[in-house]
């Protein structure tokens, strides 16, 4: 017993007594050196054309004069006390973040039923419904948009044919409202919830579901009880997609909103095109930046602490 | 690992100093051999997309390259883009002409980064009708507009609505939200302000009547239009029975067959046009200064006209098919507005539109 337990230990210790060169390139050895190598391109990408312009805009947000070249610049806070003391740019914040989480749930609405259709479906059939689901995204945004815009105009297609079918009595305001921002965004970002939902539900093992029926659950219980709670990362993911997409949407909100719904990105072009304000239109879009990502941590945290935090493991 | 980051670090710390101003060319050197501004034989105009840019690639463009060998490339784009690009390369310009709104015309010329045009570099400016002109010697203009009322005569005569005389004839509730105004950020919008102002007695120095005044407007209005091009659609819709547009857009409308005219109020419409100005440290100022002066040679203008647009040069008419639509007699009531002012208070009365007048939409509709 004590030799077998001598013999273990020394089996143990073995690395310890390797020659110091040898001990020197296996210290050097990298695990995650081929995985880097491999996302060196990606890298190199990301921060050419994502991380290095997004710190220049950083960097003119502090400047306080409207000067692209930074020269004789100086520089402050003065663009951030602005947009936070002013009530205008705070209401557009709250309207961006309002639409985009009504966005959020309309295309979740409309786009659970789609997904769980699409699960349950034969081969075909799940085939010819993504294919209906991603052709909206085969046209422009802005030949969609003016789509809409079209059919929701008070003599546009939609308010005739409500009136002529005695529905209303005179058109309803569904162009320059928030209403028809989210139409328009929850129809455009619709398949962005329906492929993060649908590639959940393909997840759930299929007998979980059988042996909750054999047991006497019925499809709603079987629904509420087991497909619903499986499919939360799809939704949650679903969902930060369409909200993330929402608040930097602009297309859309300045043609289906008009003046009336001043959403934050409409609000970062105006200050930047029109009025060549591009250090005060760097600030706000920073703001906006940094809602976007708090407003999704909050979220995706809430679930994933929340009772159904095992689904999320 | 430590290395790796160092090395991204390194990288990125690069990258941030090459978003710096470009290093500048000597004089004489010519441009590198990137995009199409590499030989002698073509230029780079950026300049507004729609009728603008139709008519210079398919209309002037082929003339000036027929008669000079020159190519022309065009970069379709909005006047504020083209003002940030034209900053942003200024050292090394790719852009040899850019075409800019009045007031892009005297912010381009603030920042210096314009040439100097005259009768000296240019001949042909020695016909050019001085109301056009929005910024003395920072740029030539080209394509000639105003900025004017514009109705349906078919709809206004079947409701009976009086014709409109003045600027404050825009607001009034008979209209029931049958109108389409573009919102400030639009240079239309822009001098529907100032036109309101001038009507009820304010100025460029004095805008409080012309805010009150668009309150009204802004009441009746079911929004005001983020994006210009979508006034069309709402008039050929029948959405729309009045707005205030470019008049090049009432021409193109009339032409298309809708019942459209421009109206010209007592106070007068502002004269302007789209405006070439020369980059300034264009390896190409030779080039890009013989097409600047065929623009505002007779011969282009008359091509120009035939699009809908003012012709900017004298000798040279506006064709008998636009005369119903937007033509404007001798007696007719004209400005040229103060550009250099509207350049200055532009942020102040778009921050004052959009805190003051913009909460107003649909409060007087019934």
């Amino acid at each position: 017993m004590e030799a077998a337990r001598a013999q273990n230990h020394q089996k143990r210790v073995a690395p310890k007594e390797q020659p110091p060169q040898q001990e020197k390139r296996a210290k050097k050895r990298k695990p995650w050196a081929p995985g880097l190598l491999l996302l060196t391109s990606i890298l190199l990408f990301l921060f050419g054309f994502f991380v290095v312009p997004m710190l220049y805009i950083l960097y003119l947000s502090f400047i306080s004069t409207d000067n692209l070249s930074g020269e004789g610049a100086s520089y402050s806070l003065s663009n951030y006390i602005t947009l936070f003391t002013d009530s205008y740019y705070l209401n557009s914040l709250w309207v961006t973040v309002k639409i985009s989480l009504l966005s959020s749930l309309v295309a979740l609405v409309l786009g659970y039923p789609i997904a769980l259709t699409m699960a349950k479906a034969s081969a075909k059939i799940r085939a010819l419904i993504t294919l209906l689901i991603a052709s909206p995204l085969l046209v422009s945004i802005v030949v969609r948009n003016f789509g809409w815009y079209l059919l929701l105009l008070p003599n546009g297609t939609v308010n005739t044919l409500l009136m002529d079918l005695g529905l209303i009595s005179k058109p309803m305001n569904l162009l320059f409202s928030e209403v028809g921002v989210i139409i328009g965004l929850s129809n455009a970002y619709l398949p962005f919830m329906v492929l993060a939902i649908v590639t959940s539900l393909y997840n759930i093992d299929p007998s979980l579901e059988k042996a909750s029926a054999i047991l006497g659950a019925s499809p709603l219980r079987n629904f509420l009880s087991i497909t619903l709670p499986l499919s939360l990362p799809g939704i949650v993911s679903g969902c930060v997609l369409v909200f993330s997409l929402s608040m930097s949407a602009y297309v859309t909100p300045a043609l289906m909103g008009g003046a009336n719904v001043p959403v934050m990105p409409v609000v970062v072009y105006d200050q930047i095109n029109n009025l060549l304000q591009w250090t005060f239109g760097s600030a706000l879009s920073y703001v906006l930046l940094g809602t976007t990502l708090l407003s999704v941590f909050l979220f995706t945290r809430g679930f994933e602490k929340s009772k159904f935090k095992e689904v999320f493991r | 690992m430590k290395k790796v980051i160092t090395a991204l670090s390194i990288f990125m710390l690069l990258c941030l100093a090459a978003c710096g101003a470009p290093t500048p060319q000597k004089s004489g050197e010519q441009a590198s051999s990137e995009g199409g501004n590499s030989d002698n034989k073509s230029i780079t105009v950026a300049g507004n997309g729609g009728v603008i840019e139709q008519t210079i690639r398919d209309v002037i463009a082929p003339k000036f390259e027929e008669e000079t060998g020159i190519k022309v490339n065009y970069i379709p784009g909005l006047s504020g883009e083209i003002l940030s690009k034209v900053e942003l390369q200024k050292n090394a310009p790719h852009i040899d002409i850019a075409f800019f709104v009045p007031t892009d015309v005297y912010r381009a010329n603030e920042k210096d980064l314009t040439e100097i045009l005259s009768e000296e570099n240019v001949p042909n400016f020695t016909n050019v009708i001085d109301d056009f002109v929005s910024v003395e010697g920072a740029g030539a203009p080209v394509f000639g507009l105003a900025i004017a009322p514009a109705y349906n005569t078919e709809s206004f005569e079947k409701n009976g609505w009086g014709p409109i005389e003045s600027w404050n004839d825009l607001v009034s509730g008979d209209y029931e939200g049958k109108t389409a105004f573009v919102d400030i950020t639009n240079d239309w919008g822009f001098n529907t302000l100032n036109a309101l102002a001038m009507a009820n007695g304010g100025s460029t120095d004095n805008i409080d009547p012309g805010i009150e005044k668009a309150k009204e407007l802004a009441g009746y209005s079911t929004t005001f239009y983020k994006n210009s091009t979508q006034v069309m659609p709402a008039i050929q819709q029948g959405a729309a029975d009045l707005s205030v547009l470019g008049s090049y857009v009432i021409s193109d409308l009339a032409e298309s067959g809708i019942p459209i005219k421009m109206a010209i109020p007592k106070e007068g419409v502002p004269l302007q046009a789209f405006s070439a100005t020369l980059v300034k440290n264009t390896p190409k100022e030779e080039q890009a200064l013989q097409f600047i002066d065929y623009l505002v040679s007779e011969e282009a203008q008359s091509l120009i006209a035939e699009e809908g647009f003012y012709p900017v040069v004298e000798g040279v008419d506006l064709p008998e098919k636009y005369q119903e639509s937007i033509g404007i007699a001798e007696d007719d009531p004209t400005f040229k507005p103060d550009v250099p002012k509207f350049a200055e208070i532009r942020a102040e009365w778009s921050d004052r539109w959009n805190k003051e007048v913009v909460p107003e939409i649909g409060k007087l509709l019934e």
